[in-house]
């Protein structure tokens, strides 16, 4: 008998199907769904285009000539990862919070579904993004490159390195919010990150000249990538050159995902703070083991 | 609004939920001390308690969504060191449940019955079933933000059954019903328990509700367990203390009111007679505090006091002993730990 004859049949069935789909792709498409249908995805990509519309008219009227083409791409390439972030600081953000917020986070976590499988769908569902905004950008990067290769160049590389970027700061969103108790908490502290690296970044190169500067430079990943797009863009430096300057974010996207799916998603909780901080299930811990 | 399609589950295990010692605190508080107590199969199990007085944290433990600091508590022959698969034979409807206004209430079923493991092919069959047990079959296609509190209730259950639970907690699951809808909703309560043999673990603040359909009882004060048995034995234990102290309570025709005074005070059981209300009839006596000898005492007492009444041919229209139904032994105990 099938478990379906034995659901028709009215029997306890308690087993799961080895032809069921696995929880990150239900919850990948569910959120997925509820991000693009009515949430608040549409609103954001349409924020980001009214955004980059303003940034390309600036641009365009800012100075810049037929010469300068590398450095408009550059600034374009340059805002639309910005931004992008933005967007997937904000969305990750809500991801565990807002449902902890809306008090629908319980009835997932009272499944059977592995946690650590909940977690990678929410993250699958909140990068979603990052593609139709890249997407959204190819036609400025053509306007300004003109028909040089430097499109090519700052497509491929802004793909590459707008993603680990996007790893990043999703997976630092989310590891806020599965922190936080609410999403106020998850929103002051993920937009003050993004701050916190983006002022740096944004420093004029004059003022990052010493020693110092630059190793800030080099440790904060949004300016350490700014500062490989003008060696590539700018430069025209060669690759191996500029490598150096990718470390940090490939080395922040594997500590962070690492933190995220290895260590924080098995002990996804109803309550954030207190409750999953693991120096205190440690101390409690430690206290049992000194009280017996 | 019950469809009798389920089956009997035959489950060798009379023991559904068995909780030995739970504690849990939160700082220095203590939410909850040594909650000890069994659920068995096909067996209504009442939490009862006032406002911070454990039963939320007794739940969420049970429920494996906070961890107890010490105790254990066995499903269906799984351990607490089992979380995930304890949860794949509990049901929850939880008390504050947030839906997703976005999805319609067959969508919602399928993808939870399809994260327990189940195919779409399977989810299906059994969420039509369920939205048709609740009532919700007309309205399985509207999204669930158009639906009101009760419909979302009616839901939650269906979710909390989508796996066809072997223990199923129901965290204030009348609340915001109507009455027809809480006398539907404890019919399917009871439906579940005697012919589908689940164990139900029911929280409520509804005393007369935990009363009419649940076969024991758990009273919770301040994170004690104050009471625990079948519904019958913790009334009569409690009265045990309780009942000839606190007294009796009758109603007699108005014109009647003086004439029974004085025969009341008359009455050797009887220590002082009261009015209650102006113009009702209803009178209050306070009883003699005698050695207890059996539960036969209070029906003496009762006796003789109805006894002068009917013999002076005076019309009784209400009687009631007092600390007799659950809702005094509630109000008694929890008073008790509260002071």
């Amino acid at each position: 008998m099938s478990n379906e004859q034995k659901m028709m049949a009215g029997l306890h069935i308690n087993k799961p199907s080895a032809s069921a789909l696995p929880t990150w792709w239900l919850v990948f498409s569910k959120d997925a769904t509820d991000l693009w249908i009515g949430g608040k995805a549409l609103f954001l990509v349409f924020i980001y285009t009214v955004v980059l519309g303003i940034v390309t008219y600036v641009i365009s009227n800012s100075g810049f000539s037929s010469p300068h083409f590398r450095e408009m791409t550059y600034e374009t390439i340059e805002t639309v990862i910005e931004v992008s972030l933005f967007i997937g600081l904000i969305i990750s953000a809500d991801s565990l919070s807002g449902e902890r917020d809306r008090n629908t986070l319980e009835s997932l976590l009272l499944t059977s579904a592995s946690r650590r499988q909940i977690v990678v769908g929410k993250f699958l569902a909140t990068i979603t993004f990052w593609p139709v905004a890249l997407v959204l950008a190819i036609p400025t990067l053509k306007i300004f490159s003109q028909g040089y290769d430097v499109f090519g160049e700052s497509l491929l590389w802004g793909g590459i390195l707008g993603s680990i970027l996007v790893l990043v700061y999703v997976g630092l969103g989310m590891l806020v919010s599965f922190w936080s108790n609410t999403n106020k908490t998850s929103y002051v502290v993920s937009l003050g990150m993004y701050v916190m690296f983006l002022i740096p970044s944004e420093m004029p190169e004059a003022v990052q000249n010493g020693v110092i500067s630059r190793t800030l430079e080099w440790i904060n990943p949004l300016a350490a990538v700014n500062h490989f797009f003008s060696k590539i863009i700018l430069n025209n430096t060669s690759f191996s050159e500029a490598l150096v300057w990718i470390e940090t974010p490939v080395a922040f996207a594997i500590i962070i995902l690492g933190i995220l799916f290895l260590y924080a998603a098995p002990g996804l909780r109803l309550e954030g703070g207190r409750g999953s901080k693991p120096w205190l299930k440690f101390k409690q811990n430690v206290d049992k083991g000194g009280s017996s | 609004m019950i469809s009798r399609g389920y089956s009997k589950a035959v489950n060798p295990r009379p023991e559904v939920l068995v909780a030995e010692g739970l504690q849990k605190s939160y700082g220095a508080r203590l939410a909850l001390q040594g909650l000890t107590f069994t659920l068995k199969a096909g067996h209504i199990l009442g939490f009862l308690g006032p406002n911070g007085a454990g039963k939320t944290t007794s739940i969420r433990i049970l429920t494996t969504m906070i961890e107890p600091e010490s105790g254990r508590f066995v499903v269906d022959g799984i351990g607490s060191e089992h979380p995930q698969q304890i949860r794949r034979k509990i049901g929850v409807l939880p008390e504050n449940l947030g839906f997703p206004g976005q999805m319609t209430a067959l969508e919602y079923l399928l993808y939870f019955g399809q994260l327990y493991g189940q195919t779409a092919a399977e989810t299906t069959a059994i969420a039509q079933k369920l939205l048709n047990d609740v009532g919700l079959h007309q309205r399985r296609n509207s999204l669930i933000g158009t639906y009101g509190h009760g419909m979302k209730q009616r839901l939650g259950i269906a979710r909390a059954l989508i796996n066809n639970p072997v223990v199923l907690f129901l965290d204030e699951p009348t609340l915001g019903l109507d009455p027809r809808g809480q006398q539907d909703l404890l019919e399917l309560i009871k439906y579940l328990s005697r012919e589908c043999g689940m164990g139900v673990v029911l929280c409520s603040h509804m005393i007369s509700e935990i009363e009419s359909v649940c076969d024991d009882v758990v009273i919770l004060s301040a994170g004690q367990m104050v009471a625990k048995g079948t519904v019958a034995e913790v009334i009569d234990r409690t009265q045990q203390n309780i009942v000839l102290r606190n007294g009796l309570k009758l109603q007699v025709l108005p014109a009647s009111v003086a004439k029974a005074i004085q025969i009341l005070k008359a009455t050797p059981s009887v220590t002082k007679v009261s009015r209650i209300g102006a113009s009702e009839g209803w009178l209050h006596l306070e009883l003699i505090e005698p050695v207890y000898e059996g539960a036969s005492m209070e029906y003496k007492i009762s006796n003789s006091i109805l006894g002068a009444l009917v013999r002076a041919k005076i019309p009784i229209m209400n009687f009631e002993v007092e600390g007799g139904r659950l809702q005094d032994v509630f109000m008694h105990l929890t008073e008790e730990v509260i002071t």
